[in-house]
C-alpha cells in the first residue's frame, strides 16, 4: 500500500508538470515549428581559413573507467561546458571555461559503454557478472580508484569473464550518443562530431585510438562502435572503418594517443600480428590515421630527451617509466616508437625504403578528459578524474599503481588542445581540415600558428597578407612541398600568442631527413625569438629566464613576445633526402596548475612537484620527397 | 479542469496506477513458496546466452542455466524474507537509483508546448543573444617594439593621423560588416568587448588586449539584438529540456518529501538549524 502511495505522489507530480502545458496537440506545433525554423546562422566560410578549437578526446559517465572513477556527470554537462556554460562537476564545484571550444568530440570508450550507468541502476547486463557485482559493492564501500584499477587491469589483460562488445548492451547507448551529439551540433557555432574511443591494449601496452566520424546519425547510428573485444588489432579497426565507409558512403578517421605508455607498439616495426610492417599495412595506416593526439593529460609526446640530447626542449612532461598499467617497466629501446618525432623520422624511412610512409601524421593535443570537462588550462584544470577536481591534496594521488610503481596525479598535466584551419566550423569543414592534417596541437594555451613551405616565400609576404601568400605560393602545414622550383625550400610562419597566456620565447623548426646510408638525421633551429638575445656559436638562443611568482601564481609577459615570425630557409637542403619540417612554439615559463593549487588552497607540495610550465604549440609537419 | 481530464497523459498514469494495483493484488495470491519454470523462462535465458555466445545453448548447458536461475531464485526470495534488503546500503542506493532512472525517463516523455519554450526564451533572451557587426579600422601599438606602448597610443589619438603610427603587424587592421564573435577569435573578448561602449565616427580608446594596444575608429556598429524565437527554436528546446529534465528531479523529490517527517536530532545545533531549515 505504501508503494501505491508513493506511485500516486509521483503522478501528482507529473500532473503539476503537465498541466501547465496544453499537451499532445501543441507537442505537435512546437515539432512543425522546429522543422521550419529559419537557421540561426548561415555559415560564412573563409577561404583563408580561420583556426577553430576544440577536444577531439573527452570522456563522460559512460565510459567504464570515468564511472568507477567517480564521473556523474553525462554528455549533456560535456556539451554545455564546451560551450562555455556553467556546469556543476561531479565534486559540485562550479565549473565554466574561460572561452568556448568550438568543437567537441565525446570520445567514450566503446567497451563496456554505457556500462557503468548500468552498474549504477544495478540494472542489465553488467549486474549479471561477478565482476559487476564485485565493483559495484567496491564502488559503493567508496573504494572507486581500487575498482577502476581492477576494471583496467582485468580489461588489459583479459581476464573479464564477459564480453564488452555486448550489442545488447552497446545499442541502446550508441543511439544515445548519437543523439546527443546531433542535438547539440550547431553548423556555423558549435561541432558535435559523432565518435568514440577504440581501447586496445596488449599486455597493458596502450594502442588507444579515438575515432571521429564526418557524417551525421543517418550514417552513423547504425554502425556500432567496434571494440578491443572484437579485435585488439588496430589492423582490424581500419577494416572496420572501411567497411562503414564501403556501406554508408560515409567517411571516418582515427587518432592513436600516449604511445609513450605503449611500451615500443604504437609505432613498432612490427605488426600485431607479428609480420613486419609492409607496403599493405602503411598504405591503410596512412589512409586512416591522418592525424596523432601528440600531448594530452597523461604526458607530451612530441620528443625525449633519450632520443634527441640536443634539443633543450626535449624533457617535457614525458611519461617513461612504464606503461599504462605499469605493469612493465619501460626500457630505452622502447622509446623510439612511442615519440612522434621519432615516429615521423622512421616513416619518412619507410618512404624511402618501400614509397610509402605509414607514419605521415599531422598533430593535435587534446585532454582525454574523463571528468566530462574539458579543461586545458593550468588556472582551471580539472584533472584528469572526477577524484582529482579542484582540491587541497589532489597532487598527491595516485594515479597509476602497481606492485611496480607509482605515477602520481601531479605528474598530470593540463593538456592540450587540438587547433583546426578550417573554412567553418561544421563537421564536414573541420574534418576535412582534419584529414589534410591542417591542424596543429597546444598543450592547452590558445597559441595561433600559420605555417607555410614552399620554394619563393620573401620577407615582403610577411608584410602584407601572409595567409593569402602562403595558399598561393606554397602548402599549409600537413602538405607536401611541391617539386623543387628553387635550390632550397622557404618556410614562412607566423605565431601570435594567447591573451590569457604567456608570452612567446620562441619560434622553431624541427627538421628531420634520412641520409643516403638510411641512418636518419634531426635538427632544431631557433627560427624566431623575443628581445634582443644573441643566438650562440651552437645556434642556439639563450633561455629567456623565468619570472612566475611562486607566492602568488603571477608572471609578467615582458620578457616574451606577442608576434613572432620568419621566413626561414634551410641552410642544410639536400635535394635527394626525404625530410620532414614541422614548427614548435614555446611560451615564456607561466605557473603550472600545481602551483595554482599551492597559492588557492595551500597544497603541501614537495621539491619532486614541478610548478612553473611552458606551454607549447606543435604544428603538422611538411614533407619534402624526392621525386 | 476539464482540459486536464481529458489529457491524455493522465490516462496513461491512471491505468499505470491501475495495473500496479491489480498487480500487486494478483501477486499476494501467488504463492510466495513457487518458482515457475516455463517455455518463457527457458526461451529467455537461452536467448540471454545467445547474445554473449552467438550460438545457442546446448541442452547440458540450458541444464545448467535453469539451475544457477532456480538457485538465483531461491536465494533471492530466502533474502527477501529474512529482510536482507531491508537497511542494506547497497540494495537502498541502486533502488534509489533506479527511481532517478525512472524519473529521468517521465522527464524525457513531457514534451514542452511552443507556448512553454516562447516564455522560456523570453526570460532567458540573454542566452539568444546575437553578436554585434563592425566595420572597423584599428591602429596597433606592440610591446615587442616599444618601452611604453600605451602611452604612445595615447598621444597618437590626439594626432591628425594616428594610421601612419601604429606598428606592423599580422592582426587584421580592417573588418567591414565582420560581427565580435569573429574580431573576438582574432583579438579576444576583452577587445571585443570594449567595442561596444566605445564612441563611433573617431579616433577612440586606447583598448589594452592581452596581445598590446589598440586604438580603433568604429565607422559603423550594428547593435547586437536578440535571434527570433524561431530562428533558435531547436537551441531553446534542448535548453527547455536541460532544465526541466533537472527541475523535474528536484521537484519530484520534494513532493515526496511531503510524505516524509525528516526528523533531526543531533548535538550540533547549527546544523541541526541548517537541517531543520532545509527539509
Amino acid at each position: 500500500m505504501k508503494s501505491l502511495i508513493n506511485t500516486l505522489s509521483l503522478v501528482v507530480v507529473l500532473f503539476t508538470f503537465v498541466s501547465c502545458g496544453d499537451g499532445k496537440k501543441e507537442k505537435e506545433k512546437a515539432t512543425e515549428t522546429t522543422k521550419e525554423k529559419v537557421s540561426e546562422n548561415e555559415v560564412k566560410s573563409n577561404v583563408l581559413n580561420d583556426v577553430y578549437w576544440g577536444d577531439t578526446h573527452l570522456h563522460t559517465d559512460l565510459s567504464l573507467d570515468a564511472g568507477a572513477f567517480g564521473n556523474r556527470i553525462g554528455m549533456d554537462e560535456a556539451y554545455r561546458f564546451a560551450l562555455g556554460q556553467e556546469v556543476t562537476a561531479t565534486t559540485g564545484i562550479k565549473a565554466k571555461l574561460s572561452r568556448p571550444l568550438d568543437f567537441l568530440v565525446i570520445a567514450d570508450h566503446s567497451d563496456g559503454m554505457g556500462l557503468f550507468p548500468g552498474l549504477l541502476t544495478g540494472s542489465g547486463f553488467i549486474m549479471t557478472t561477478p565482476e559487476g557485482k564485485r565493483w559495484k559493492k567496491m564502488i559503493d564501500e567508496g573504494n572507486a580508484a581500487e575498482a577502476t584499477m581492477d576494471i583496467i587491469t582485468n580489461f588489459g589483460a583479459g581476464t573479464l569473464s564477459f564480453k564488452t562488445n555486448d550489442k545488447e548492451m552497446m545499442r541502446p547507448v550508441w543511439e544515445k550518443v548519437v543523439e546527443a551529439a546531433e542535438k547539440y551540433n550547431n553548423p556555423g557555432k558549435f561541432t558535435a562530431f559523432i565518435g568514440y574511443e577504440w581501447t586496445s591494449f596488449i599486455k597493458g601496452n596502450n594502442l588507444h585510438r579515438v575515432v571521429i566520424y564526418r557524417d551525421n546519425g543517418d550514417k552513423t547510428k547504425g554502425h556500432l562502435p567496434y571494440t578491443k573485444e572484437d579485435s585488439p588489432d588496430p589492423e582490424y579497426l581500419w577494416k572496420n572503418m572501411a567497411m562503414y565507409e564501403e556501406n554508408t558512403g560515409g567517411q571516418v578517421l582515427a587518432i592513436p594517443h600516449n604511445g609513450n605508455l605503449s611500451n615500443g607498439l604504437m609505432f613498432a616495426e612490427t605488426r600485431i600480428n607479428g609480420e613486419p610492417v609492409d607496403e599493405s599495412y602503411a598504405k591503410e595506416r596512412f589512409k586512416r590515421e591522418p592525424l596523432y593526439e601528440v600531448t594530452q593529460i597523461k604526458g607530451d609526446g612530441e620528443a625525449h630527451p633519450y632520443l634527441s640530447p640536443n634539443d633543450e626542449f626535449a624533457d617535457f612532461e614525458n611519461w617513461d617509466r612504464t606503461n599504462l598499467d605499469y605493469s612493465q617497466l619501460k626500457t630505452k629501446d622502447m622509446l623510439q616508437y612511442e615519440y612522434a618525432r621519432s615516429a615521423l623520422k622512421n616513416g619518412i624511412k619507410y618512404q624511402k625504403e618501400m614509397g610509402i610512409n605509414p607514419f605521415k601524421f599531422g598533430m593535435i593535443g587534446s585532454t582525454d578528459s574523463h571528468t566530462s570537462l574539458a579543461t586545458a588550462d593550468d588556472n582551471n584544470f580539472f584533472g584528469k578524474t572526477s577524484g582529482v577536481e579542484p582540491s587541497k591534496d589532489r597532487a598527491h594521488h595516485p594515479f597509476i599503481k602497481s606492485k611496480l610503481g607509482t605515477i602520481h596525479n601531479y605528474e598530470t598535466l593540463a593538456s592540450g588542445y587540438a587547433a583546426v584551419w578550417a573554412k567553418s566550423n561544421t563537421r564536414e569543414d573541420l574534418y576535412d581540415a582534419m584529414a589534410r592534417k591542417e591542424t596543429y596541437g597546444t598543450t592547452g594555451s590558445r597559441i595561433k600558428l600559420r605555417f607555410f613551405g614552399g620554394w619563393d616565400f620573401n620577407e615582403a609576404d610577411l608584410k602584407e597578407n601572409h595567409a593569402q601568400a602562403g595558399y598561393d605560393k606554397g602548402v599549409p602545414m600537413g602538405g607536401d612541398l611541391t617539386a623543387p622550383s628553387a635550390d632550397v625550400p622557404s618556410f614562412m610562419v607566423y605565431a601570435i600568442m594567447d591573451p590569457e597566456s604567456g608570452s612567446l620565447d620562441r619560434v622553431q623548426v624541427v627538421k628531420g631527413w634520412v641520409n643516403e646510408d638510411g641512418s636518419l638525421g634531426e635538427k632544431v633551429y631557433d627560427v624566431a625569438w623575443s628581445g634582443d638575445r644573441k643566438m650562440d656559436e651552437n645556434g642556439k638562443v639563450p633561455s629567456v629566464g623565468n619570472n612566475v611568482n611562486l607566492e602568488d601564481a603571477t608572471w609578467s609577459n615582458d620578457i616574451g613576445a606577442v608576434e613572432l615570425s620568419k621566413v626561414w630557409k634551410d641552410p642544410n637542403f639536400d635535394a635527394t633526402q626525404e625530410a620532414f619540417y614541422y614548427v614548435r612554439v614555446i611560451e615564456i615559463p607561466t605557473p603550472r596548475w600545481t602551483l595554482y593549487d599551492k597559492v588557492r588552497f595551500g597544497a603541501e607540495l614537495g621539491p619532486e612537484i614541478k610548478l612553473t610550465t611552458t606551454e607549447r604549440a606543435y604544428s603538422s609537419p611538411i614533407w619534402y620527397t624526392p621525386k | 479542469m476539464k482540459k486536464i481530464l481529458r489529457e491524455p497523459l493522465l490516462h496513461f498514469l491512471l491505468i499505470g496506477v491501475l495495473l500496479f494495483a491489480v498487480y500487486g493484488a494478483v501477486n499476494t495470491e501467488q504463492n510466495e513458496n513457487e518458482i515457475l519454470i516455463d517455455d518463457n523462462l527457458i526461451s529467455e535465458l537461452a536467448a540471454k546466452w545467445e547474445l554473449k555466445r552467438n550460438r545457442q545453448p546446448s541442452l547440458q548447458e540450458l541444464k545448467g542455466l535453469i539451475e544457477q536461475y532456480v538457485e538465483q531464485e531461491v536465494l533471492y526470495q530466502e533474502a527477501l524474507a529474512m529482510n536482507l534488503d531491508h537497511n542494506d546500503e547497497i540494495v537502498k542506493r541502486r533502488l534509489a537509483q533506479k527511481m532517478e532512472f525512472i524519473s529521468d525517463g517521465l522527464a524525457e516523455s513531457l514534451q514542452p508546448s511552443e507556448e512553454m519554450l516562447i516564455n522560456y526564451y523570453e526570460v532567458n533572451k540573454e542566452n539568444y543573444k546575437k553578436p554585434s557587426v563592425y566595420t572597423l579600422q584599428q591602429v596597433y601599438f606592440s610591446n615587442d617594439n616599444r618601452t611604453n606602448a600605451l602611452d604612445d597610443a595615447k598621444s597618437a589619438l590626439i594626432t591628425k593621423n594616428p594610421e601612419a603610427l601604429g606598428d606592423h603587424t599580422s592582426l587584421a587592421l580592417e573588418y567591414t560588416n565582420t560581427d565580435a564573435i569573429k574580431i573576438a577569435r582574432d583579438l579576444g573578448s576583452i577587445f571585443t568587448t570594449a567595442l561596444e561602449t566605445l564612441p563611433m565616427g573617431e579616433w577612440t580608446g586606447p583598448i589594452i588586449s592581452g596581445l598590446g594596444i589598440h586604438i580603433v575608429y568604429i565607422s559603423e556598429r550594428k547593435p547586437a539584438g536578440y535571434f527570433t524565437f524561431n530562428e533558435v527554436a531547436e537551441k531553446v528546446n534542448v535548453d527547455y529540456n536541460y532544465k526541466a529534465s533537472n527541475d523535474f528531479k528536484k521537484e519530484l523529490i520534494t513532493s515526496l518529501l511531503k510524505n516524509y517527517a525528516i526528523i533531526v536530532k543531533l548535538d550540533d545545533e547549527e546544523l541541526k538549524r541548517e537541517l531543520n531549515e532545509k527539509f
